[in-house]
């Protein structure tokens, strides 16, 4: 008889573990997947005032994806610029809305738009190579 | 002996904002030569360019043509519509892959000033936007770059925008500013500021004519709306104030971030698409007169007022002024008096201010805008 009371409550206790351990998976914040750096490639279509013509510039640059502390928002820096979004299927949008910035954040891609100004206009296009921010 | 040292703009700060404008001060002068009535033909040759300088694409969803600037003779309506047939044009950087291009299904219109030389002063449209609806942008602004300057810059003031967020219910007007980041590529994404700020205003912008201006000093910004502040960006050291020479532009685009487009700007960088359709084309955004003011300066003089002139256009901006001591110096409100000095106003004893109107008399001790 104690034999089978000892099987019981080690039992409960076994599926009480699962329980809070779901419980907790639940409370993991979605945004952690996100977080890291990411080496894009970019393409820029701008104003040369030189040449009086729109000219069109590509390189490569690093992204930083960090999370607000006090919101659901990621922040994406990029070269110390700041720009807010929500993330709803993958789809990034701008935060608050209005702004001219948006893309797709998913399998550890992104593609990332955005608009400085009517005479400005840049996309990037890369990878995620770090869950960490390495360096800014 | 009882001396009022005033070595600052803080005196009578909302009323002093208020009275500097053109329409309550005669000191500030018309430029003509940088105004527009458009009364008559556009000078395209000399004054204006008919589209964009750098061809007819800027960052927008249209194509801009001149055909789009409709001078009716007492006004200039810039106006927005889809464009039949449909124009492709590569590369872009809507496309994915960009070379690939994206076709223009809209056209619009831009008037773009050939010279870049508004530089501080005070700039005001009389305009009837369109009706407020998301991809519809029609603007009023100053810019200017200069990559091959050291140290490189880019400098915007736009005064006054519509469409996207600031246009969720016909009344409220986008105002903003741009400055280079110092030690950017100055041809790179990332090069500019951004400060924008919308503006709630108790008329549907669409239901008529209102005036829209910034003043622009040294070391300020006001943007107004009907004569009456609305946002104020105070820099006393200048350095987060626009400070290079720039073009005047107003031009009316289609926002790309929310306008129904054709599949091949479907770009997953650009998204998510507003898909706003463009039920109500064509659209125009009218535009009354283009005024450009300026005060006289003569900053390096240091002047004493004992009898204060009538003559508004003897109140240049000056290094310094001081009033009273041996004389008995008396300002009336109704002459609606201010004194603009770069470095300090003294009002000593013997001054007096005599409230006798409904005029003003204020004090502004600012940066020289030369």
């Amino acid at each position: 008889m104690k034999t089978r009371i000892l099987i019981l409550i080690g039992f409960v206790g076994i599926v009480t573990c699962q329980v809070f351990s779901q419980s907790s998976d639940k409370n993991t914040d979605y945004r952690d997947a996100y977080v890291g750096s990411y080496f894009c490639t970019y393409f820029n279509q701008g104003v040369d005032t030189d040449q009086n013509k729109l000219a069109y510039h590509n390189d490569t640059i690093t992204l930083y994806i960090t999370k607000d502390p006090l919101d659901s928002i990621l922040i994406i820096d990029i070269d110390q610029n700041i720009y807010q979004v929500k993330l709803k299927d993958e789809i990034i949008r701008a935060y608050p809305p209005g702004k001219h910035w948006g893309g797709s954040l998913s399998n550890n891609s992104i593609s990332f738009g955005l608009s400085a100004s009517m005479t400005n206009m840049c996309k990037y296009k890369g990878k995620k190579v770090t869950n960490k921010i390495t360096e800014k | 002996m009882k001396v009022i040292y005033i070595s600052l703009f803080v005196i009578f700060w909302a009323q002093m904002a208020k009275s500097q404008i053109p329409a309550n001060d005669p000191a500030w002068h018309l430029q003509t030569g940088s105004s527009e009535e458009f009364n008559s033909s556009l000078d395209f040759t000399n004054k204006w360019y008919n589209q964009y300088p750098f061809g007819p694409l800027n960052n927008g969803a249209e194509y801009n043509y001149p055909a789009n600037l409709i001078q009716t003779g007492t006004t200039l309506k810039i106006r927005v519509d889809t464009l039949v047939p449909s124009v492709h044009h590569s590369p872009s950087v809507y496309a994915d892959p960009d070379y690939l291009g994206v076709t223009y299904v809209y056209q619009g219109g831009a008037i773009w000033s050939r010279s870049k030389d508004y530089h501080f002063g005070y700039l005001e449209i009389s305009a009837k936007f369109p009706t407020s609806y998301y991809p519809y942008w029609p603007a009023f602004w100053l810019w200017s770059k200069d990559c091959s300057a050291q140290p490189p810059y880019t400098d915007e003031i736009d005064i006054a925008e519509n469409g996207a967020y600031n246009s969720e219910n016909g009344y409220m007007v986008g105002t903003n500013y741009h400055l280079h980041i110092p030690g950017t590529d100055c041809y790179g994404p990332n090069h500019s500021t951004s400060d924008g700020e919308t503006v709630d205003v108790p008329f549907l912008l669409s239901s008529g004519f209102h005036k829209y201006a910034v003043g622009w000093w040294p070391d300020r910004l006001i943007w107004y709306i009907d004569d009456t502040p609305v946002r104020t960006i105070f820099d006393p050291t200048g350095a987060s104030i626009p400070q290079h020479a720039m073009a005047v532009i107003l031009n009316f685009a289609i926002d790309p971030w929310y306008a129904y487009l054709p599949s091949d700007w479907n770009d997953d960088a650009i998204t998510p698409h507003g898909n706003y359709s463009p039920t109500f084309l064509p659209q125009y955004f009218e535009i009354d007169y283009l005024r450009y003011y300026k005060l006289d300066t003569d900053c390096s003089n240091d002047i004493t007022i004992c009898t204060p002139s009538s003559d508004y256009s003897s109140r240049a901006l000056v290094r310094s002024i001081s009033t009273g001591g041996g004389c008995s110096t008396t300002f009336n409100t109704s002459d609606s008096y201010v004194l603009r000095a770069t470095d300090y106003v003294l009002l000593d004893v013997g001054t007096t201010i005599n409230t006798d109107g409904s005029g003003y008399f204020a004090i502004d001790v600012t940066a020289c805008p030369e």
